[in-house]
């Protein structure tokens, strides 16, 4: 069983390297975010990433968060995947979240391929026996054959993306959160990646990503949520929910 | 284990992290140590990468500087080279772990800002990470130490087993002193400049390079930069074992008392702050 339940959740950032005149700043911007005033914390410029927002998400949801820049779409998924606690509201989330937000983390240039799989289990989780048990798998899956002998410094981003994805999805989550990061992948890769999540979808499963292409929201997801300025505009069926932001786009 | 025993562990866990986030944080992170353990070491491989003697690079630097400063304050001081090296060398080695740690925490949390913002990680697992890196550091230092107070024929007897006694009082110390400076840093970026400063003059001020009977004759200069001296305790608690000496035991209560002083400010300002550091990131 996996779940995702918000109730009320705000995320405020509280912005400290500002100067004065941004702390005049009082506006609702073109792009996303609000920026506001934080009376409890002397008035300290705040940017509320994400207002109010409560929905609820379940097995076999496979989730495209769509919205311009800014809208709280990588902010949300933070919060899913339990960096960020919201400012206030809550989150329950239940089941085992494997989050691939950026392609840096736990991941080291200098270090070759295998070392960055073994340090990048451990990171996600692992212990050094699941590690070894997998380690061949991952391997294989990356495609990346001798290469991963090599420093990852000589790695594309495609490459890398093929590396934090193997890892990312080892442990057979439950709950996968990917932010933006496909675009990087090739036409091959994509499609073992979209095999590899059918594959998780077919045990309990919940995968919510992000993605600015329409395309890839179609093509992995059955729902979408439309976020504008930290907000659900709409949350739906795939096709009404594109429907919905593109006449927004086109209105705006 | 099983995906639902794995569910429900971590059901359990989100529990109690609402309950007592800060001590859940210490626990689980301290339970990863095949994760701290391993990035301790790609912080080593990484720091000598292509070098031939790797960490032993640390420990010539220190062989060279304490061998240099040794021969010239033996002289100033009217003392023999045996008897002073030692002191010298146990002393810089104890002070060297110290500054490290303490210099090195501030960044702590700040260089895995792109991990801790993606992923939830116990943050003490990158504070046992800087503390083991620097421990490693240690035990090279401690190699070559050995190898030098054989040659110069130090009397160690029992009393070189208080020295992982002495770890024992420094460790926990340095965890908190650590994760408190890695949090105050990551939302006050001056005090990590703040704190190199500090240090380089607790190095002066310390009786490292001088002993501290040197100040016998003011009763206050002895309380103020030996007794009450952080620095002083956590050098001597190392030092004195190493030269085959018992520290005293005033020395043990003083850790043991900063231990529970510190580790309790710490724990009552990480609960306040606890949930806001990603945003400081």
């Amino acid at each position: 069983m996996a779940s995702i339940v918000l109730d009320r959740v705000c995320v405020d950032f509280p912005i400290y390297d500002s100067d004065r005149s941004l702390r005049k700043l009082l506006f609702r911007s073109s792009v996303g975010g609000v920026v506001r005033r934080d009376e409890s914390r002397r008035n300290r410029p705040t940017v509320r990433a994400l207002d109010e927002l409560s929905f609820e998400l379940a097995d076999g949801d496979r989730v495209g968060l769509i919205g311009q820049n800014g809208a709280g779409k990588s902010t949300l998924l933070r919060v899913m995947s339990g960096a960020y606690r919201p400012s206030s509201g809550s989150i329950e989330v239940e089941g085992t979240v494997s989050a691939l937000l950026t392609l840096g983390i736990g991941f080291d240039p200098e270090e070759t391929g295998y070392e960055n799989i073994h340090n990048g289990c451990l990171l996600v989780g692992m212990s050094p026996t699941e590690i070894r048990e997998k380690m061949d798998e991952i391997a294989d899956f990356t495609r990346l054959g001798d290469y991963l002998s090599m420093p990852a410094r000589t790695y594309s981003s495609g490459m890398q993306l093929r590396l934090s994805f193997s890892i990312a999805t080892a442990l057979d989550p439950e709950i996968l959160l990917l932010d933006e990061i496909m675009a990087a992948g090739d036409a091959a890769f994509i499609t073992k990646a979209r095999q590899r999540i059918d594959n998780l979808m077919e045990q309990a499963s919940l995968l919510v990503l992000t993605s600015h292409s329409s395309e890839t929201i179609r093509q992995f997801c059955n729902k979408a949520i439309f976020l504008r300025s930290g907000h659900v505009e709409e949350f739906g069926p795939v096709e009404s929910t594109l429907n919905a932001y593109e006449q927004w786009l086109a209105a705006a | 284990m099983s995906p639902a025993g794995g569910a429900l562990k971590l059901r359990r866990r989100r529990a109690q992290r609402a309950q007592g986030a800060v001590l859940f944080d210490l626990i689980e992170g301290f339970e990863r140590w095949h994760l701290w353990r391993a990035l301790a070491w790609k912080d080593i491989r990484g720091r000598y990468r292509r070098t031939v003697i790797g960490p032993f690079w640390t420990a010539l630097n220190t062989a060279i500087f304490v061998a240099a400063l040794g021969a010239v304050y033996a002289l100033v001081w009217h003392q023999s080279v045996s008897a002073y090296l030692p002191y010298l060398a146990a002393g810089y080695i104890s002070w060297y772990l110290f500054l490290m740690i303490v210099n090195e925490s501030g960044m702590a949390l700040i260089t895995e800002a792109e991990t801790v913002k993606a992923i939830r990680v116990p943050y003490s697992v990158f504070i046992f990470r800087v503390i083991t890196r620097n421990v490693i550091v240690f035990l090279h230092n401690l190699a070559v130490y050995v190898i030098a107070a054989l040659l110069l024929q130090v009397h160690w007897g029992w009393n070189l087993l208080l020295l992982p006694v002495g770890l024992l009082f420094v460790l926990p110390n340095f965890y908190w002193i650590a994760l408190l400076l890695a949090t105050v840093c990551a939302r006050f970026r001056d005090i990590i400049q703040l704190v190199a400063n500090v240090t380089n003059i607790l190095f002066f001020v310390t009786p490292i390079f001088w002993k501290a009977s040197e100040l016998k004759h003011s009763w206050i200069a002895t309380l103020l930069i030996v007794r009450a001296n952080p620095a002083y305790r956590f050098v001597e608690v190392l030092r004195a074992p190493l030269l085959g000496q018992a520290p005293s035991l005033g020395t043990y209560y003083y850790l043991l008392l900063l231990m529970v002083l510190g580790g309790g400010a710490t724990f009552l300002l990480l609960r306040r702050v606890y949930g806001r550091i990603p945003y400081w990131l």
